[in-house]
Order: structure tokens, then C-alpha cells, then sequence
């Protein structure tokens, strides 16, 4: 079970928004609300064989992640981005679920992260 | 007002970004497609665009085409996510102002979008001539009727549309960037972008790559690919300031250049093949240069072809009294104060002051003075005390404050029921001692004094220009500081 901090770095995070803690949560809110959203495309774009929307949504979904330093999330994203891109799908139902995965555990992660900040 | 589109489907983005500048004088407009964002450029014209390399309904790529077909010289920076950004790079090579890097790191964005609307003002706020029919206020207006500054309207018509190298001459602050822009403007390029680079405030090893970008792997830290101002700038106009500040090496690449219009980044063998005018300015003296052997006297040959010399102010005779008139309106109106017109005191010192600075240093005295001015009249003891007494030098100390106690006097001056702006002032009093002083530690290195003040460097830049900082002068004056000091200590 690999330890929270690789599943966020919230230090790092706040340093880049120049400590706007408050700012941070919302994009945390930003997240809960749009990474759904991104995974249903992507189930979507793949259940259509859809190379392109598997690409553009699992970038979209490495991008939010990116904003916690989500590093897990942001390298199951990048598997994915990159079969799409090489229009491979075979083996991204697999990857897709890694990456759902990933992006649960981010969320589960945030909250109490989020909490420990002033 | 500025305003700035950001085209990107991830949320996250568009309110990092509007919260970036959420201050009022800039309106940030948000799209999450590209045809969305399209619309909206058609309909609001912004400044700036920054763009998601990869959109929901087509590419960046395609994206940025587009936009440029609307306004080819709307600055557009890209946002890409690592591992995309070789779109980026390609991009640039088509004309992009830059890209950014997701995560976002907010000082950045900042930083490079103020860089991005500067370069843009540059090209859009129109440069006017006296008597120009559709002259508007908020236009940057050349202003001066004396023989001397004629002969320099007349150069700028007769040089803009033939597509030729120029060379600005004139001391500083003497407006040889708004010449630049006046001939850009009136060019055969105007549609075409203008990019403006200041040479002395660059690090050397920095500025070959600023110019001609690098390959991937060139030098320890070059990470990624490069594209320089002369591949970006294509088919537009680029400005070199400061030219004579130069390194013999960047000299070489840049005669090559005019000579040829080719170049191979640093570190690269493919030559790039482009079509840039360039149009040249400093303040030094480069026949001087050539014949100590510090500036290629080939390369001062292939700049010199048409020459623009500026005079200084205190040989325009009464062009001083019509800025003067000019800064005293502009800035009464933009500081919001109710003063009726300049004491006759006021205006004999303003008169007899020699303008080391030149038309930069007025700027900046006038606007001080209606800062320290509570009445209807601004009276001489409003002006800076070094223009008060008639210092021959020291664009600094008219520009800025300097020692303890500044903000004391201020205020002391302005701490009334009425006063209104006093925080601007209050920390401009507060940058203009403390940008100093880390210059002086530093001895003039502005990469190391914005390490040490926890600010970028084109932050710092920023301000110094903001304030009328001249780095020569900060050094200049403390070199004179330890000659007296020396002088003092062999007396005793």
C-alpha cells in the first residue's frame, strides 16, 4: 500500500499557489466535481473506440490531478493520453480502471490533507 | 484595461487564472472550447490568449491558425501539461508568445502574462505624431515641435515602409522605444507581430538563447527545446534594445543574421531560415566601441545603414514646456487630482533642470510631484529635492527615494482625511529604496537581486522601469560613493 504523500503533495501544491490555502480548496472542489466528469467521458470515448476522446479526456483528467501533485493519478492519466494518442486501446479498459482507481484515492486523500492545513 | 481569454476545458484552470488577476485593470474572459473561445475573440478582442494544447473540439494547433487568421499579432501563450509539450514548441516555431506548464505555478503566470500584455501594448497602443487626425488620448504621443525632433519625425516617415534595418540613437531615456514602435507601426510589417528585446538587461549566456533559442541538451539546464525571437518573430519586427551591450559572440550570430536572415539554435547544426526586420537602438557609443575592438565594426556597418539620432531633452528647447503640459494633464487625470496648473517656481526649475534623465526622468519627477501636491497648484516644493537643487545627474534620485525615513516623510506629507492612493505611493516610496539598495549589494546583478528579493526578474525589471531605476546610475553612484569615501580617508 503505497504511502499517501506519493498520492498527493499538498506542500508542494500550496508553494506554487503562493499559499493561498483558501484557493487551494477550491480547486480540491473543482476536482470532486470535474474528475467524474472526465472519467464517464473517457468510459464513454473508450466503450466507442474513440482514440482521440480517450486522449483528450485522460489529458484533461492529468491536468486536474496535477494540481495536488497527484503524481499516481497523473502517471495512470499519462498511460492512457498516450494510448489514445498511438490510437491503442487494447489494453486501456485495464488502464482506465487504474486509473479510477487512482483518482479515488486522491479524493479520499484530499479531504483529511486538506483539513490538516490552516 | 486589459483583457485576457483563457481557452481550456479543466475548470481548475480558468479560476487559477482569474484569480491571478483578480485585481481591478484586467478582465479575464473564460472559455472551456475552442469554438467557444473563438467567438469571443471575434466579439471582445482581447490582449492575450492563453490556450490548452488539447481542446475538446479540435487541437491547439489548429486552434492558434485560427486565431491568427482573426489578429496575427494577438499574443497567444500555450498551456500544456508535461509530456505535451512538444506541441507547445511547435507552436512557438509558428509565431506563440510562449507556453506555460501544468501544474501552474502562479508567480509565473503572472509573470508572463504582464510580459505578454506589455509586448502587445507595444504593438497596439498606437505611437502618435503631432497633428495625426485621429490622435486619441490613451494613444502614446510624441510631443515637441523644435527643428531637432521634427528631423526625427521626418526619418520615421521616410524609413518605415522601406523594410530596412534601422538604427536608433540617442541617450537614455530619451524614448528610442517609441520611435521603434512609431516606425513598426507605420511599417509594411504592422499586421505582423513586433517583439521587443532589451539586450543589457539579459545575462549573456541568456541572451543567445533568448534570440536564437537552443536545442534540447545544449547546456547543463536546457531540458527541453528552445524556440528563439528571430524563428518566432518571422515575418514580423523585432527591436533590440540596448544593441551595443552585446557579447562578441551574440554580435557574430546577429551579423549573420542581417546578413543572411539564417541561424542554427545553440547547440543545433539545422539552420533556420527566417525573415525578420530589426530595427537596432543604444545609448553607447559604437564607433567608439569598434575602434577599442568591443563591438564588430562589420556588424556596426550592417546596423548603421539608416540612422535615427534622438536629441537629448535639454537641446529641444521648448519641446520641454509642451511635455511638461503633456505629463502634467496625463497624470493629473490618471492619479485622479484636482490640480489646476504648475506654479511659476516650479516651472523655472523645471525649465533650467538639464533632464540627465531626458523625457523618462520628467515623466517620472511629474508624476511624483502631483503625488507630494495637496493643493490646487503644483508649487517647486513638490518636485524631487535633486531637481529642486539642480543636480546635474542622478535619474535614480529623481525617480526614486532613497534613504531612511522616506516613508516618515511622506507620510508626514500626505497622511490627511483627503488623501487618496496613498498605498501605492506608501510602497512605491517603500520599492524605490529597497530596489536600490539590493542593486547596490549586488553590484548591478539583477538575477541575483531578485533571488535574494524573492521576485522574478522580469518582476524586478518591471519595476525598475515602473520606478525610472536605472541600474547604471544606482552603480555609477555608489562607484562615486567610494571614490569620495576614498578621497576623504587619503585627506586624513
Amino acid at each position: 500500500m503505497p504511502l499517501p504523500s506519493q498520492v498527493c503533495d499538498l506542500s508542494a501544491a500550496l508553494l506554487r499557489l503562493g499559499g493561498d490555502t483558501a484557493l487551494l480548496r477550491e480547486i480540491a472542489g473543482l476536482f470532486r466535481e470535474d474528475a467524474p466528469v472526465f472519467l464517464d467521458r473517457l468510459k464513454a470515448a473508450l466503450a466507442a473506440g474513440d482514440a482521440a476522446g480517450v486522449r483528450n479526456a485522460a489529458h484533461s483528467l492529468k491536468g486536474l490531478a496535477s494540481n495536488f501533485n497527484g503524481e499516481a493519478a497523473v502517471l495512470a492519466a499519462l498511460r492512457l493520453e498516450e494510448m489514445g494518442e498511438r490510437g491503442q486501446l487494447t489494453a486501456a479498459a485495464e488502464a482506465v480502471q487504474g486509473l479510477e482507481d487512482e483518482v479515488a484515492r486522491l479524493m479520499a486523500t484530499l479531504t483529511p490533507e486538506l483539513a490538516r492545513l490552516k | 484595461m486589459s483583457t485576457v481569454l483563457v481557452i481550456d476545458d479543466d475548470r481548475t484552470t480558468l479560476h487559477l487564472i482569474s484569480h491571478a488577476f483578480s485585481e481591478p485593470g484586467l478582465t479575464v474572459l473564460t472559455a472551456r472550447t475552442a469554438s467557444e473561445g473563438l467567438a469571443i475573440i471575434e466579439a471582445k478582442l482581447p490582449d492575450l490568449v492563453l490556450l490548452d494544447v488539447m481542446l475538446p473540439d479540435i487541437s491547439g494547433i489548429e486552434a492558434f491558425q485560427k486565431v491568427q487568421k482573426i489578429d496575427a499579432r494577438l499574443p497567444v501563450i500555450f498551456i500544456t501539461a508535461g509530456g505535451s509539450s512538444d506541441t507547445a514548441i511547435e507552436a512557438m516555431k509558428i509565431g506563440a508568445y510562449d507556453y506555460l506548464l501544468k501544474p501552474l505555478d502562479m508567480q509565473r503566470v503572472r509573470d508572463l502574462v504582464n510580459q505578454a500584455l506589455e509586448m502587445r501594448r507595444l504593438m497596439h497602443v498606437p505611437v502618435t505624431l503631432p497633428g495625426s487626425p485621429d490622435e486619441k488620448d490613451q494613444d502614446d504621443r510624441m510631443v515637441g515641435r523644435s527643428p531637432q525632433i521634427l528631423e526625427v519625425y521626418k526619418a520615421i516617415g521616410r524609413v518605415a515602409r522601406q523594410d530596412v534595418t534601422v538604427l536608433i540613437r540617442g541617450e537614455s531615456g530619451t524614448g528610442k522605444e517609441l520611435i521603434a514602435r512609431a516606425i513598426y507601426q507605420h511599417s509594411q510589417r504592422s499586421r505582423a507581430p513586433f517583439l521587443a528585446v532589451n539586450c543589457a538587461a539579459i545575462p549573456d549566456a541568456l541572451l543567445e538563447s533568448e534570440l536564437f533559442g537552443h536545442e534540447k541538451g545544449s547546456f547543463t539546464g536546457a531540458d527541453r527545446q528552445r524556440i528563439g525571437k528571430f524563428e518566432q518573430c518571422s515575418g514580423g519586427t523585432i527591436f533590440l534594445d540596448e544593441v551595443g551591450d552585446m557579447s562578441p559572440l551574440v554580435q557574430g550570430k546577429l551579423l549573420r543574421l542581417l546578413q543572411e536572415q539564417r541561424f542554427e539554435r545553440v547547440g543545433g547544426n539545422q539552420t533556420i531560415q527566417t525573415d525578420v526586420r530589426i530595427i537596432a537602438a543604444t545609448h553607447r557609443d559604437l564607433e567608439a566601441m569598434s575602434t577599442e575592438g568591443t563591438f564588430r565594426p562589420d556588424l556596426y556597418y550592417r546596423l548603421n545603414g539608416y540612422t535615427i539620432t534622438i536629441p537629448p531633452l535639454r537641446e529641444r528647447g521648448d519641446d520641454i514646456v509642451l511635455l511638461l503640459e503633456r505629463f502634467f494633464t496625463l497624470y493629473a487625470r490618471q492619479l485622479g487630482k484636482d490640480v489646476q496648473g504648475i506654479s511659476p517656481d516650479a516651472i523655472k526649475v523645471l525649465v533650467e533642470y538639464p533632464w540627465p534623465g531626458n523625457v523618462r526622468e520628467m515623466q517620472s519627477a511629474v508624476r511624483r510631484a502631483l503625488l507630494q501636491t495637496a493643493g490646487p497648484v503644483l508649487t517647486a516644493e513638490s518636485l524631487p529635492a535633486s531637481i529642486r537643487m539642480g543636480a546635474t545627474r542622478t535619474p535614480l534620485a529623481s525617480g526614486a527615494p532613497t534613504g531612511q525615513g522616506t516613508l516618515e516623510k511622506l507620510l508626514e506629507a500626505r497622511l490627511q482625511p483627503e488623501a487618496t492612493g496613498l498605498y501605492a505611493e506608501a510602497l512605491e516610496a517603500m520599492e524605490g529604496h529597497l530596489l536600490p539598495s539590493v542593486l547596490r549589494l549586488t553590484g548591478g546583478n539583477q538575477s541575483q537581486a531578485a533571488r535574494i528579493l524573492g521576485i522574478t526578474r522580469g518582476s524586478l525589471r518591471n519595476k525598475l522601469h515602473a520606478l525610472n531605476i536605472q541600474i547604471e546610475s544606482i552603480v555609477l553612484l555608489d562607484e562615486d560613493a567610494l571614490e569620495n569615501a576614498a578621497g576623504i580617508s587619503d585627506c586624513s
